[in-house]
């Protein structure tokens, strides 16, 4: 698991912030450019791994389309009210403080996934009311980032959409991909003892994620 | 859930991705990310190599950054025809050093290019800021103008989007150094420069390139 981990995460960590090159890329844009913004609102959403991470642990143990529909709307609405108030409010928030709690609602989520709230403390939380606060907090770290672009004034409204827009559209499309698996992967006879595993990892991920951030907060790169 | 698991064995699950996940950052992520080596196992795996040299890590990255850059490869150059490993931390001048402010006007959306020419291991401060307030695309970065190097070589120091910069640099190599601008507004704006240091013929250079 450590080797796995050790190998994957220093890679991943690169695609996270949006690359210098869309950062020239967007200096050189003016007005209103849906396509950029939805293209590079998709791009974040699919190499962000930690709202990647976090997804997949919201619909692990979701057997029916509604409720992966449900849950995902209610996520999408919670980052696009904070994304868009955010930067519209001109909003900056710390992007390692914000990164660590994404990083901190993974953890949560694989424990949940784990039973662990049931197991521990006799009751689980309400999913759907944690999902759409971490929503929130997965859009502040997006407003967070987009600010970090400069943004023409002119058209920025519409070009926020845009990339709301894209996020979702990349959202979906790593969805597709994963309830796509996860199905296949339900099919085995050995699926729950594996299922139980692969939370263990994603819970890994997160505290690697937590811990990767706060000592960024602490050490004080990037801000 | 489809299968209830036994409190025991998810306390333990969760203790064992805990410790998973401290060995991961500590002997991997915090190397290669930041720098920090708690262990040595960073340096051993030649990890902690690129945490200078990435972008994201600024501020405290940033200085490192400049530095590893300035020690590895073509500075440390034998690229520029075998000379020894630029570790010079203190260069004396027979001359005053040059000090002036300087006024760099752009049109809307222009682009240009301002360069010095310095010499190897001369330095400079720099403050540059844009009069308006205005955001800027910038790039800080020398061109060789001595030695055998690679066509249309240049090496990065700095760059980004900013209203300002200010900070110090050492030339790795005799050359042109100074900063490519991109006019973020439509307006026309005036970049003041101010700067000090061992630097000749601060000016407009050409053509600039596109970042």
């Amino acid at each position: 698991m450590v080797a796995v981990l050790a190998l994957v995460l220093p890679a991943l960590a690169l695609a996270h912030n949006v690359a210098a090159a869309d950062r020239a890329a967007l200096a050189a844009a003016h007005g209103a450019q849906p396509f950029i913004y939805a293209y590079l609102g998709a791009k974040h959403m699919v190499t962000g791994y930690d709202h990647l991470l976090f997804l997949l642990g919201v619909i692990f143990f979701l057997h029916r389309l509604r409720d992966v529909a449900g849950y995902v709307t209610l996520f999408a609405l919670g980052h696009s009210i904070t994304l868009l108030a955010g930067v519209l409010g001109g909003v900056h928030v710390n992007s390692y403080l914000v990164d660590a709690v994404i990083g901190f609602s993974v953890v949560y989520k694989a424990f949940e996934n784990l039973g662990g709230f049931r197991a521990l403390f006799g009751a689980a939380l309400n999913t759907r009311a944690a999902v759409f606060l971490f929503g929130l907090c997965h859009g502040l770290g997006l407003a967070t980032k987009i600010q970090e672009l400069s943004l023409s004034r002119d058209s920025l409204l519409g070009n926020l959409v845009s990339f709301n827009v894209g996020v979702e559209l990349g959202q979906l499309l790593a969805l597709i991909l994963m309830v796509l698996l996860i199905t296949l992967w339900r099919r085995s006879a050995r699926f729950d003892r594996q299922a139980f595993v692969a939370n263990a990892i994603i819970m890994a991920c997160g505290f690697v994620l937590v811990g990767y951030q706060l000592t960024g907060y602490f050490i004080g790169a990037r801000t | 859930m489809t299968r209830i698991e036994s409190s025991v064995s998810i306390v333990r699950a969760s203790l064992w991705a805990l410790v998973a996940a401290a060995l991961a950052l500590v002997l991997a992520v915090l190397p290669a990310e930041y720098g920090i080596d708690l262990t040595g196992f960073g340096r051993l795996t030649g990890l902690n190599t690129f945490a200078g040299s990435k972008e994201g890590a600024a501020a405290a990255g940033r200085k490192a950054a400049v530095a590893s850059e300035m020690a590895q490869a073509p500075v440390g150059a034998d690229a520029a025809g075998g000379a020894p490993a630029l570790q010079v931390w203190s260069v004396a001048h027979p001359d005053h050093f040059a000090q002036r402010t300087y006024e760099v006007k752009l049109k809307g959306d222009e682009e240009l290019e301002y360069k010095a020419v310095m010499s190897r291991g001369d330095s400079m401060l720099y403050s540059w800021r844009v009069k308006e307030g205005s955001q800027v695309y910038f790039e800080f970065h020398g061109e060789p103008t001595e030695g055998k190097w690679p066509e249309g070589y240049y090496e990065s120091y700095e760059k980004g989007e900013s209203t300002a910069g200010s900070g110090s640099m050492v030339a790795p190599f005799n050359g042109n150094h100074g900063w490519y601008w991109l006019n973020l507004t439509d307006k026309p704006i005036t970049i003041v420069v101010e700067l000090a240091g061992y630097y000749r013929d601060f000016g407009l250079q050409g053509q600039p390139k596109s970042p």
